[in-house]
């Protein structure tokens, strides 16, 4: 469903060219999990908003093919890009405070967004497609929150209304970027059923964006580690653990568990040579 | 060498009142690390920020190794109990160089030969001498936190209050990290409390812990039990579950 071949995202800045993304190609097929993990810098976010075409000046996005069902991301106009976001390609974002309007009630910024997905829309059904909505990702008070401000609703709350809105305009594909890293372990949880469920009934491909190579393993289907802009490593996501780069060995290692040994973990010994290397 | 008996924390506004902590005991033991888990709300944080003397409204009994805590604390308690925090790009002054953040407790307790004191401590958490006159947005995030532990050990207290020291730092920066305070813990034989919502740092770091909800102490336990799963409680177990990464069979028993 989503082909993407040698993407390259470079900063223009004054004190020289920053290379985000360094070559990366990736494929997500329908009902796929696909996670992308990496430290902070390591372009898993940007290799994300690439993809909606959402990185800003002076951020240069090229590939040699970068395509979603068949069709070139990157030389589709602008007018028909906007049709595909949100319908076709959706994204969730970390922190549900930054994405929702916080002078606006929530039934209203859910509203809009169907009404503006589909004209034919009327007020009426567009209400009921957003407490149906709200109820689907478990809101016990699907009311109460339509008529809520954001600030009234904590974190996880917040998250699952942008869930809610993102899946119910049911995109094809779903880029959710560290979409739990906010939330509390047992709403993390929560959060991940709903998506879990998304894939499985309805086809949809997700591209999971995150820090948390547990999570991710346990997580997702297939599993693309980045180090520096690169894919260093691309496994079934249940051979995580035997990873053979030697990046990815060291993030494991360096992770203190619940089981594991009290002494002093091993800290990452950077090689240069990972930063050409691929996968 | 800390005794927390029966703490409460409100928080009065103008409509709300809200009980941040209700009737929270415990005890840590000299030169142990003691971790305080839960989630967000539970009540953790307000603990750490009652004993550090951050927060004033609490009732209750606090002593620090034998020292009654008031609501005033004296410059002597200072001393003796740092703080770490969570956030180590909010925690230090922007327009501070390194060696102004670690001077300045420094001079505030009177303490002599600064310069020897900065340079020492700075080896002590693993930061050579080129860091002495740099500015935090200098610095990467795990070379600031490395920062604001030294300006808590440089006071040589004996107790050091760590509030999710490194939830904001990638997994390898935290392996760093982690392994600088169990050598703290090790060579100066600190008391430390570590606040985290991360059941494998503290499963880590600590001794013993207590798992915090809804401003209460669910459960009182020894690492040990943490590890061999013996735990009592069923939120302790949901905690534990849910840590070990997503599996479908355990979500359905926490949406129960």
């Amino acid at each position: 469903m989503l082909e993407i071949d040698n993407l390259r995202v470079d900063f223009h800045t004054d004190t020289g060219v920053v290379h985000a993304v360094r070559g990366l190609s990736l494929r997500v097929a329908r009902g796929e999990r696909v996670g992308i993990v990496g430290e902070s810098g390591s372009g898993k976010s940007m290799t994300g908003r690439s993809v909606l075409r959402l990185v800003r000046p002076p951020g240069v996005v090229s590939a040699d093919r970068m395509a979603f069902d068949g069709r070139d991301l990157l030389a589709l106009p602008e007018r028909e890009m906007r049709s595909l976001r949100g319908r076709r390609i959706a994204m969730v974002m970390q922190d549900p405070k930054y994405s929702l309007n916080p002078v606006m009630p929530i039934g209203r910024q859910l509203t809009e967004a169907f009404r503006t997905a589909d004209r034919s829309l009327g007020r009426a059904a567009a209400r009921a497609i957003a407490l149906d909505a709200l109820a689907k990702v478990r809101i016990t008070d699907p009311h109460r929150v339509y008529d809520a401000y954001p600030h009234e609703l904590s974190g996880g709350m917040g998250q699952r209304v942008m869930i809610a809105m993102m899946v119910a305009l049911g995109p094809d594909l779903l880029i959710a970027d560290e979409p739990t890293s906010a939330l509390d372990v047992t709403v993390q949880m929560q959060v991940l059923a709903i998506l879990d469920d998304l894939v499985r009934e309805t086809g949809m491909g997700l591209m999971f964006i995150s820090h948390d190579l547990n999570l991710v393993a346990s997580f997702c289907d297939r599993v693309v580690v980045m180090y520096a802009g690169r894919v260093v490593e691309e496994c079934a996501a249940a051979d995580l653990h035997a990873a053979r780069h030697p990046y990815t060995r060291g993030l494991l290692a360096a992770m203190p568990a619940i089981d594991g040994g009290r002494g002093d973990l091993p800290v990452l010994a950077r090689d240069p040579a990972w930063l050409e290397g691929g996968a | 060498m800390i005794v927390i008996e029966d703490l409460h924390v409100t928080f009065r506004t103008e409509r709300h009142v809200v009980q941040a902590v209700k009737g929270v005991s415990l005890h840590v033991r000299e030169g142990e690390v003691y971790g305080l888990v839960g989630e967000s709300g539970s009540g953790k944080s307000t603990v750490l920020r009652a004993l550090a003397g951050l927060d004033g409204a609490w009732d209750g009994r606090m002593t620090v190794a034998g020292e009654r805590l008031g609501k005033r604390r004296s410059g002597h308690f200072h001393r003796r109990v740092q703080m770490v925090f969570q956030d180590p790009y909010g925690s230090l002054h922007p327009r501070h160089t390194v060696d102004r953040t670690l001077s300045e407790p420094l001079k505030i307790h009177h303490f002599d030969d600064h310069d020897g004191r900065i340079r020492r401590v700075l080896r002590e958490v693993g930061l050579d001498d080129s860091f002495r006159f740099r500015y935090p947005h200098q610095l990467s995030g795990g070379q600031r936190q490395r920062v604001a532990i030294a300006r808590a050990i440089i006071l040589e207290p004996r107790v050091l209050l760590l509030d999710e020291p490194t939830s904001a730092l990638d997994v390898s920066v935290q392996a760093e990290i982690l392994n600088l305070l169990g050598r703290l813990k090790r060579d100066l034989g600190l008391t430390m409390i570590l606040v985290s919502h991360n059941l494998a740092v503290v499963a880590h770091m600590c001794d013993c812990m207590s798992v915090m909800r809804h401003g209460e102490v669910v459960e009182q336990l020894t690492v040990d039990q943490l590890r061999d799963g013996t735990v009592q409680e069923p939120y302790t177990r949901q905690l534990l579950l849910a840590a070990k990464g997503y599996d479908r069979a355990v979500v359905e028993e926490l949406l129960v």
